[in-house]
């Protein structure tokens, strides 16, 4: 007789409902220590805000404006925007790559604003993020898009056309990134729990940084430390910002066609160049390669975007900053002060108020 | 689908569900029988007529067999039943190595056709079974459910074991009700294999896999030392998967034969091949190297020793298709009726020398393995003159300048080899190998898992599934299962 036999004569001697619960009660017993520290992991996790799916995140940010978000994954901000936006149907968008994210609510009061920054990089992206938020019926009244010369450059998508496809990483991944914390650190971890009400995400909780319910990414103070600022070569021509004889024809096509959806969907758009740091400033308007600049610089192609009812504003040299490391996060990305300070000149500009009455006015009016 | 990956035990686990949830007999058959199926064309897609063709051929010679019993007819229909049967194995295994033997090129059409997983499990377990009828071991399966399940049953169908008609067909009632017991008999082989495959094997194979990939890249040391490596990686590959295999059909009242039994504490060759794969090893001694032998009985020791070398070339050839398999099986057969026919003098020289008899044992354990771990790198180099190269480094001057610096400076002293990883750095390895034959020790002396305290039962389950969800979680690519390609 085989044991298998032993073990089946053994079994007829219980009902099988008793068999069940024995074999069931017995390996949930037995996978307790797993299946409780799988839970805690699990609890743990979504404490801190990193598996809760970002349509939550969003709902969560609802009316709270010092809770911050930001998932340490990297991948899910355009999904994360892109549920903000669904959420709270801005009347005024803020798009573009790390440069816009300074821009706040406040600064477009009285109408309700949502900064998409961090979300786009080309041209391209823009027009399939506004195609994104508009496919059911809403528009913006107006999309604020940073337009900088090198979004003009002939191989730009190159350096930046997958990442707006990027998907949300998996709940496992999620998980590994909680795990690998609490591994590394879970005395850290645990302190900052208590934080977990205002703040969600790993990277929010542990840096501190992470996206506002107006979607802007508050930065901590800079310092004047001009040295900060040195490592960029932006101005040498390096990727992604390549240097070209001329602006490419295929990308004045591609904003051809940003113009003419947000035609189609009225809203209006107003592109604006943010400042640059003096050190980017002086290397472009020296460097002989760049003749992609100097086009983009040129009368004639602001010329153009009149023509083409777009509303544009060249902030890239503004004296009060250009020369001050403090007012930069970054060479290229201007700190929240002179977003603010931009904000409120293109919302006194006559041409935005032909477009926005009540902009400048004062909230609630 | 790879039986050690998450997916396999959600699916495993939602057809032990409904296995026990519906009838026994005919339900459970056809749920079984669909679950196959489903398993099969999950791996394989478009390959998965190869298996149905077999089974069709197995069904349909068994029964033909069964009607000219008694005339002359029925050897030729069990011989047109064995060569239909492993037709499909020849020409997508080996036709290709036979054109280059006798210089004919294939038809790209036919050279580009992949080998189905598990060709060589279902073909030999067929194979088996119409021998069976033939030498009127066991009686054709009329219903072709059931022997479509018994080829196609998805624990074994892509590694094995290989099983046996005779052993397998009448547990296809599938009558039994419901065992605890046996859920976590079989539970335990589960956690077992998974453990093997997912902890050990899958961390061994990472050395292992970067030396033999680049062996102009590596020092001979490293060379040696993958070389030691790679049985151990094969083993508990091979081991766990079937384990997992064995478990599941375990689960649901299938008892499998085992496929190994501790095989690198064997004190010889044969004895390594009765613990290895034993149930490739035990279906040739039985379907080939036996009858041969009492064929061949009144040519005396020429005739056991042909029949030796030509079951060890068959076991050679039956795991690939090309002059390093030839030359494996050779090998094999060599060392094994080395074996057999030099024991006595070994003995007389033991004792002699008056060596204990424990230390023989282990003498002779470490000797084996050293020889199957040289053979085995005909199993793993890419190809004939990477396995030269092993060897030719192996049994080098520079292979002793490189153990010579390595005992100079310590052995576990970083930066003795510059040209190589330090040797700590296969410090984990070394010990995952300490684990196997401290385990395989424990489990030879009859201590298992179950003979332990609770505490150390829970831990130890804990911990190595614990261990097992969190690759899974963190691999994104889990290495092959080695013997898929065969």
């Amino acid at each position: 007789m085989s044991a298998l036999d032993t073990t089946a004569a053994q079994a007829i001697a219980h009902s099988p409902r008793s068999e069940w619960s024995r074999f069931v009660g017995t390996l949930l017993l037995v996978l307790s220590p797993l299946l409780l520290a799988g839970t805690v992991l699990e609890a743990l996790a979504w404490r801190i805000g990193e598996t809760m799916p970002v349509s939550m995140v969003a709902t969560w940010q609802d009316g709270a404006p010092d809770r911050i978000w930001r998932g340490g994954d990297g991948h899910s901000f355009l999904t994360y925007k892109l549920a903000r936006v669904a959420d709270l149907k801005p009347e005024i968008v803020a798009l573009g790559p790390s440069r816009a994210n300074a821009f706040r609510g406040n600064a477009f009061a009285p109408y309700s604003f949502f900064n998409a920054g961090l979300t786009t990089w080309t041209i391209d992206q823009d027009k399939r993020f506004l195609e994104l938020i508009t496919r059911d019926g809403y528009a913006p009244r107006a999309l604020v898009i940073t337009l900088d010369y090198w979004m003009f450059s002939p191989g730009f998508d190159h350096y930046w056309g997958g990442r707006f496809d990027e998907k949300p990483e998996t709940h496992i991944a999620n998980l590994l990134r909680v795990l690998g914390q609490l591994t590394t650190d879970p005395a850290d971890l645990f302190r900052r729990l208590g934080q977990a009400g205002r703040v969600h995400g790993l990277y929010a909780l542990l840096g501190g940084e992470g996206f506002a319910a107006d979607g802007s990414f508050p930065t901590k103070p800079t310092t004047p430390d001009a040295a900060r600022l040195a490592a960029d070569d932006t101005e040498a021509g390096t990727p992604p910002a390549v240097f070209a004889d001329a602006m490419s024809a295929e990308q004045i096509g591609e904003f051809d066609k940003l113009v003419a959806l947000a035609k189609e969907k009225h809203v209006a758009l107003i592109a604006v160049q943010l400042p640059l740091y003096k050190k980017i400033l002086d290397g472009l308007n020296d460097n002989p390669d760049a003749g992609i600049w100097r086009q983009f610089e040129s009368a004639e192609w602001q010329q153009r975007l009149a023509a083409a009812g777009v509303v544009y504003f060249d902030f890239a040299d503004m004296p009060e900053y250009r020369d001050k490391p403090e007012y930069f996060t970054d060479s290229l990305d201007p700190d929240p002060r002179v977003a603010a300070h931009i904000s409120e000149v293109v919302m006194a500009d006559p041409r935005v108020r032909a477009m926005l009455p009540k902009a400048g006015a004062p909230a609630g009016k | 689908m790879s039986l050690s990956s998450s997916s396999y035990l959600a699916f495993f686990a939602a057809v032990f569900f409904l296995f026990y949830l519906v009838p026994g007999g005919t339900a459970r058959l056809l749920l079984l029988l669909a679950a196959s199926l489903t398993f099969y064309f999950n791996l394989s897609g478009f390959y998965s007529s190869v298996l149905l063709a077999v089974v069709v051929i197995a069904y349909a010679g068994g029964v033909l067999m069964q009607r000219c019993a008694g005339t002359g007819y029925r050897t030729w229909v069990f011989i047109a039943a064995l060569l239909a049967a492993i037709a499909p194995l020849i020409g997508l295994k080996y036709l290709g190595f036979l054109c280059d033997v006798v210089g004919v090129s294939l038809p790209p059409s036919i050279a580009q056709l992949s080998l189905p997983i598990g060709l060589s499990f279902f073909t030999f377990a067929a194979l088996g079974y119409l021998i069976d009828i033939n030498l009127d071991i066991i009686k054709p399966e009329y219903n072709p459910l059931r022997l479509a399940t018994f080829i196609t049953f998805f624990p074994l169908i892509s590694a094995g074991p290989i099983e046996r008609g005779g052993r397998f067909l009448p547990q296809l009632d599938l009558a039994l009700p419901f065992s605890a017991e046996r859920a976590f008999a079989g539970l335990r082989l589960i956690f077992i294999g998974l453990v093997l495959k997912v902890l050990i094997a899958d961390t061994l194979s990472v050395p292992v896999a970067a030396i033999f990939g680049n062996p102009e890249g590596a020092i001979p040391l490293e060379k040696f030392i993958a070389v030691i490596f790679f049985p151990f990686n094969l083993y508990t590959d091979f081991a766990g998967y079937t384990l997992i295999a064995i478990g599941s059909a375990n689960m649901l009242g299938i008892d499998v034969q085992p496929n190994f039994r501790q095989p690198f504490l064997s004190p010889s060759v044969p004895e390594f091949w009765r613990c290895w794969h034993m149930s490739l090893s035990f279906w040739v001694r039985d379907y080939l190297f036996l009858p041969l032998r009492a064929r061949w009985r009144r040519t005396g020791h020429r005739g056991v020793i042909a029949a030796t070398m030509l079951s060890f070339l068959i076991i050679g050839v039956w795991h690939g298709a090309g002059w390093p398999f030839v030359i494996l099986g050779l090998c094999f057969g060599t060392l094994a009726v080395a074996s057999v026919y030099t024991m006595r003098y070994r003995d007389a020289v033991y004792a002699a020398l008056h060596v204990p008899p424990l230390m023989v044992r282990i003498i002779r354990a470490v000797i084996t393995f050293i020889l199957v771990a040289l053979v085995l790198v005909l199993f793993r180099a890419d190809d004939f003159d990477d396995a030269l190269l092993f060897y030719r480094d192996i049994f080098s001057l520079d292979m002793l300048s490189n153990v010579w610096a390595m005992l100079s400076a310590g052995l576990f002293h970083h930066g003795a080899l510059p040209a190589m990883p330090v040797a700590s750095a296969y410090c984990a390895d070394w010990l995952l190998i300490a684990v196997i034959v401290a385990g395989d020790i424990l489990v030879r002396n009859g201590y298992t898992l179950t003979k332990s305290p609770s505490w150390l039962q829970v831990g130890a389950y804990n911990v190595g599934f614990g261990a097992v969800v969190y690759l899974w979680m963190t691999s994104s690519v889990a290495p092959p299962f080695l013997y898929y390609k065969f």
